[in-house]
Order: C-alpha cells, then sequence, then structure tokens
C-alpha cells in the first residue's frame, strides 16, 4: 500500500492542517519559531499527533499568524 | 544608614508589637535601631550569625537563599509591617539567607539581648512571635504538600508521554496508548503508589484531560498533560469544544 504523499512532502511553507512533527523535520528554521513562542512541541513525544491548528489553539496564537512566522523563518533560511 | 528619630507610630501595623499600649510601644521604639536602607543593600548574609531582628517600616525586601549547587532560590518577600531574619535569632542560630533591600527601605531592627528583655518585660511579644512563626510553619508545610503533590503528578504525566512516544495512536478523541496498562503498572513506573496514581488518573480524568479504561489510557487533552509535564503554565479551557 503506498500512502499518499503528505501536503508536507510538496508544499513550500507549512500549514495549518500539517502534523507539528512534520512541519518539525521537513522545515527546521520552524524550531526556533516554536521556541520564540515557548512552545513545548520541539522534542515532544505529541508532537506527530497533533496538528498545527491544534497547537496553535494550545498556547492560545492565532494559526494564521504562526503560520506567516514559519513562512518568514523558512524564507530568511533560503 | 541614616538614623532617623525615633516614632512609636513606625511600630503600628507591626503584629509583633500589636495588643502593647502607647507607653510600652514608645519604650519598644527607643530601644530600636531606625535606619534608611537604601536600595540593593545586603541587610543580613547567609550564613552569619543572627544577633539582629529586623522590622520593615517602609520598603521592600527580598530573601534570597543559596543552595550548596549554587541555585538561589527567593525565599520570600518582606513588606511593610512585617519583621525578618527573626526566626534565627530566636534559635540562636545563623542567618538562613541573605535579606536584601529592592527598593530604598526604612527598617528598624533590635539586638538579641533586647529583643529577649523586651519580650520578658511584655510577653504579649513572645506570644506575637508564636503567632508569626506558626503561621510561617503552616505556609511551608502547605507548600510542602504542593510541592510533593506536583512532583508526583509530574511523574505520572512523564510516564504516559514516555508510553506515547513508544506507543501513541491518533484516534477520534485524542491520542491512546495502544497497549495494555494498568494503573499498577504506571505506579511502579513512576515508582508511587496505586493509591497515588488513581487519585491523580481520577483528577485527570475529571478534569478531561484523559479517559481510562481498566488497562488502556487514552490522552484526551494531549497539551494539557504536556503543560503538567513540563511544568508549563496550565492551559485555561473555559469552554470544552
Amino acid at each position: 500500500m503506498i500512502a499518499p504523499p503528505s501536503h508536507a512532502a510538496t508544499a513550500a511553507f507549512p500549514s495549518s492542517s500539517d502534523l507539528v512533527e512534520d512541519v518539525l523535520e521537513r522545515w527546521p528554521p520552524t524550531i526556533a519559531v516554536f521556541l520564540a513562542h515557548r512552545m513545548a512541541c520541539p522534542g515532544c513525544p505529541m508532537a506527530r499527533f497533533q496538528t498545527i491548528a491544534e497547537v496553535a489553539d494550545d498556547y492560545g496564537l492565532d494559526t494564521d499568524a504562526l503560520l506567516a512566522d514559519f513562512a518568514r523563518a523558512i524564507a530568511a533560511e533560503r | 544608614m541614616t538614623p532617623l528619630s525615633p516614632d512609636p507610630a513606625v511600630l503600628r501595623g507591626l503584629r509583633l508589637f500589636s495588643g502593647l499600649d502607647t507607653a510600652a510601644l514608645a519604650e519598644i521604639v527607643r530601644s530600636a535601631h531606625t535606619r534608611r536602607i537604601g536600595k540593593g543593600t545586603t541587610i543580613f548574609t547567609q550564613g552569619d550569625r543572627a544577633t539582629l531582628c529586623h522590622a520593615l517600616i517602609d520598603g521592600r525586601v527580598k530573601i534570597v537563599q543559596t543552595g550548596a549547587d549554587g541555585q538561589q532560590l527567593v525565599v520570600r518577600y518582606i513588606g511593610a509591617g512585617e519583621m525578618f531574619g527573626t526566626a534565627a535569632v530566636f534559635s540562636g542560630g545563623i542567618y538562613p539567607a541573605d535579606a536584601l533591600a529592592m527598593v530604598d527601605c526604612v527598617g528598624v531592627h533590635w539586638t538579641a539581648a533586647t529583643m529577649g528583655e523586651l519580650m520578658e518585660r511584655y510577653p504579649r511579644i513572645a506570644l506575637n512571635a508564636l503567632d508569626i512563626v506558626g503561621r510561617r510553619l503552616q505556609e511551608v508545610q502547605t507548600r510542602l504538600r504542593e510541592l510533593s503533590t506536583e512532583r508526583v503528578e509530574r511523574r505520572v504525566a512523564h510516564a504516559l508521554l514516555r508510553l506515547v512516544r513508544q506507543a501513541g495512536r491518533r484516534v477520534g478523541n485524542g491520542v491512546e496508548i495502544d497497549f495494555p496498562l494498568s494503573r499498577q503498572d504506571i505506579a511502579e513506573m513512576t515508582g508511587t503508589t496505586l493509591h497515588t496514581v488513581s487519585r491523580i488518573l481520577s483528577g485527570w480524568e475529571g478534569q478531561g484531560i484523559v479517559e481510562g479504561g481498566r488497562q488502556q489510557v487514552t490522552i484526551r487533552q494531549p497539551h494539557a498533560l504536556v503543560a503538567i509535564a513540563e511544568d508549563l503554565p496550565r492551559p485555561e479551557r473555559p469552554e470544552e469544544k
């Protein structure tokens, strides 16, 4: 059985439905963004079960603003 | 360190001298040394012999203890009307912490000998001191109980997260530990008792953080469990989604 390619495998930037662990693996510059928001996601065992939208909600952050921060950090590394 | 002219009014509001009449207060203030203390001044140092009883008339003082590992802990903050460094004097020992003036302060102090004489003359002072020390002891016991409970809660949360790492599975309403897991197993993993684990898990179930069958645990609020394990600020959950 071949799994369908995940969004994170092809997209240029993370989206709200991506799993946190996929985002951390595919775009390492996002680690700094998580830490800057005092989020415990990097290294967290729950990271592979939770989406960006879910953790943004958990920490009371705006999902779009968080995605924009990710995009800025990723673009700065390119 | 400018000496100030003593004024019995400065002692009003100090619990140590509550219930004493004006004449007694006047005598107590005459035997005291009042002074201004500049911001940043160390009033006494951890390890020094405790020879002075201090009270703060105005300002704010921080009591800071340094552990053997060099780590500093703020033991308490002292505000106007509170005594400090006094318990060490009564027990004839050494100051267990530093006292630092956080702002410009006005302080008053008595030598240990003077305070002893005052207590003999006015037993009310000794009774007040007992009341103050008793309250502090209760605060410490409450804090100690909170700390040990928190520590066990964090251990149990960490144990569940380790199991999630190994055997977690996303299910519709959270993350399931796909592994037969009894409360006794969790107790053994965390070095605590079955009773304690049951109490903690029941509490978390009540808050909707986890959901457990007899042999199985589902984490309904993954972030809340992480927050307990990592001592993060607890998420506000005013309404359930």
